[in-house]
């Protein structure tokens, strides 16, 4: 399995909030959610974004409501989230809903907008294309990346649906 | 060897194992899981395909009038309609319907939440269910999988305890602490940790004043916010839950990451300003930015209880709403609009021009009415006020009801310790 992921960086400040990803008023409908992406945060991501852009943030991003707000952000393709920490229940939902998220100190001082990113969701080893600039992710909670490697929590339940007497 | 903290006992407990630490992960068995918008996990189960049952259809807890207390569209009404269908399918034992309320406050008010058990919802405020001792906590995408198997994996937390101690002055309520001790301890400073409320002061609110401190938990990043059980948690839950509970508490030498010690004779009325709830300063600072306030509610998971529609009402008394203000008032459940009615509170509110709504969590979020108009200005008790859950609006303040009351009188925000 190819576990590098490439793309352009979209970088962000601290307490990036659920919400501003998915907000109340869509239905919590991907596509709808997907026209006011971030907006509050920077207006031209929800427009530009393309898939394979990676996401550089501060601390807590993904804060606040349960909602799962990464259903948006892996309709418009997002390849992957790096911050110095993420809101708990985004974390959880996060990796569940197929899109791995990583935490590294200091990570979004290492981009600009639109620098090149790599990331190896194996290894968390983090590099700047652009700038030659590395890091290293603190590692995932190993259940998470199984879950991930399987497609996401729907797919994993289906390669294990012996384990639950309640499925057919 | 050092004891373990209550958090770690209960993990342990439901995890069937000898004890915990935190880093560990563990994997409990479920006590309750609560639910507003069970399209989630039912769309998720069409997914998965083949679900013959749930695992337990007695421990899930369904509000539908959490978010609405009337459907707000003809598809909403669709959608409840598919709840109902799928309800009878699967035979799920507890719903509550259009106008019960906010489920948070009815998780506890009918005792679906015993202390020293595990409880999850949907729902990032489910770090309310530690105002009684119980270990709660939000897990949302993961839910449907709980419901298959009854378990649920945490991360053992770390535990920081807020210590307060102290008697507020003349004006102070509850919230103004529990904002004071969101600006202490910031957005992260809980971050994926338990905050053990704990001292005095803590101790001498009832139940429904506690919900305040552990579901605003969660806007310091927390699992859960955790307050040891005593007598008050004992007398609120004789009579709601006939199911046994032991009550588990701290060890003596158990050992807390942070200690914050507040002074609760130094706090003055707080407000949380935009953008987030932890966003918080004195309310006099904000008085002099002479701020207009289009709607003041009152109501919402963390100011919807009788208690803080009696300190509304103690500010309102004698006064007049201010013609430019619309304040709406938003029992939280079905009791608390019974008790508003025994001590006469709806009438009075409505005599003196406030809109009276059934209950549920308000416009807390604009899921319902009380939508906001562009730029307009909202202050409300309620527990949040990130963008992105009033359409393009992010003008909303957070406070006592005190506060709110007071700028309902003067159409703006105002330090209310003037009408007391």
């Amino acid at each position: 399995m190819d576990t590098v992921r490439k793309g352009k960086a979209w970088v962000f400040g601290d307490n990036v909030n659920s919400e501003s990803i998915m907000a109340t008023g869509t239905d919590f409908n991907p596509a709808l959610a997907a026209q006011s992406c971030l907006m509050f945060y920077d207006e031209t991501f929800h427009t530009d974004v393309k898939p394979g852009d990676i996401i550089v943030a501060g601390r807590n991003f993904g804060n606040s409501s349960s909602r799962p707000a990464a259903k948006v952000l892996k309709y418009l393709g997002v390849s992957a989230i790096l911050c110095e920490s993420a809101g708990r229940i985004f974390y959880r939902n996060t990796w569940n809903i197929g899109v791995p998220v990583f935490e590294c100190p200091k990570i979004n001082t290492l981009f600009k907008k639109g620098d090149q990113v790599e990331v190896d969701v194996a290894t968390g080893k983090i590099r700047n294309l652009t700038t030659g600039a590395e890091a290293q992710a603190a590692p995932p909670i190993p259940l998470l990346v199984e879950r991930w490697s399987k497609g996401g929590m729907i797919d994993w339940i289906n390669t294990r649906r012996d384990q639950y007497d309640t499925l057919e | 060897m050092k004891g373990h903290t209550a958090t770690e006992k209960i993990l342990a407990l439901r995890g069937g194992v000898k004890e915990v630490f935190p880093g560990d992960v563990v994997t409990c068995d479920v006590d309750g899981v609560f639910v507003h918008s069970p399209w989630f996990f039912l769309d998720n189960w069409k997914l998965i395909g083949g679900v013959k049952r749930m695992w337990d259809p007695d421990k899930l807890i369904i509000c539908l009038g959490h978010h609405v207390c009337l459907p707000s569209s003809n598809q909403y009404a669709n959608d409840l309609a598919d709840v109902r269908r799928a309800v009878k399918k699967y035979g799920f034992k507890h719903v509550y319907d259009m106008g019960t309320g906010n489920g948070h406050i009815i998780m506890l008010e009918k005792g679906h939440v015993r202390p020293g058990h595990v409880y999850v919802g949907a729902d990032s405020h489910s770090t309310i269910y530690g105002a009684v001792g119980a270990f709660g906590t939000a897990m949302s995408y993961e839910i449907p999988e709980v419901l298959l198997c009854g378990k649920a994996w945490f991360k053992v937390p770390a535990t920081v305890r807020v210590n307060l101690e102290g008697k507020p002055m003349k004006g102070v309520t509850a919230r103004d602490v529990a904002q004071h001790v969101l600006n202490t301890v910031g957005a992260d400073g809980a971050l994926w940790k338990t905050i053990d409320f704990s001292g005095s002061y803590i101790h001498s609110l009832s139940v429904y004043q506690r919900m305040i401190f552990s579901l605003l938990a969660v806007e310091m990043g927390a699992v859960t916010g955790f307050i040891e059980p005593d007598d008050i948690t004992r007398e609120f839950l004789a009579g709601r839950t006939l199911n046994p509970f032991e009550c588990i508490y701290n060890d003596p030498d158990c050992e807390f990451e942070e200690v914050w010690d507040i002074d609760v004779s130094k706090v003055e009325p707080q407000i949380a300003v935009p953008p987030r709830p932890s966003e918080t300063t004195l309310v006099s600072a904000v008085e002099e930015k002479n701020i207009k306030v289009d709607q003041a509610f009152v109501g919402g998971c963390t100011g919807s209880s009788i208690e803080d529609f009696r300190m509304a009402a103690e500010i309102l008394k004698g006064q007049k709403i201010h013609p430019d203000t619309r304040l709406l008032i938003v029992p939280g459940t079905a009791d608390i609009l019974k008790q508003l009615q025994k001590e006469d509170l709806d009438e009075f509110f409505t005599d003196m021009g406030a809109i009276l709504s059934a209950p549920y969590c308000g416009p807390c979020q604009m899921c319902c009415y009380g939508h906001l108009g562009d730029g307009e200005i909202m202050i409300g008790t309620h527990p949040r006020n990130q963008p992105g859950r009033a359409g393009k609006n992010s003008g909303i303040y957070l406070a006592s009801p005190y506060t709110v009351a007071a700028a309902a009188i003067c159409g703006k925000i105002v330090d209310p310790r003037r009408f007391l």
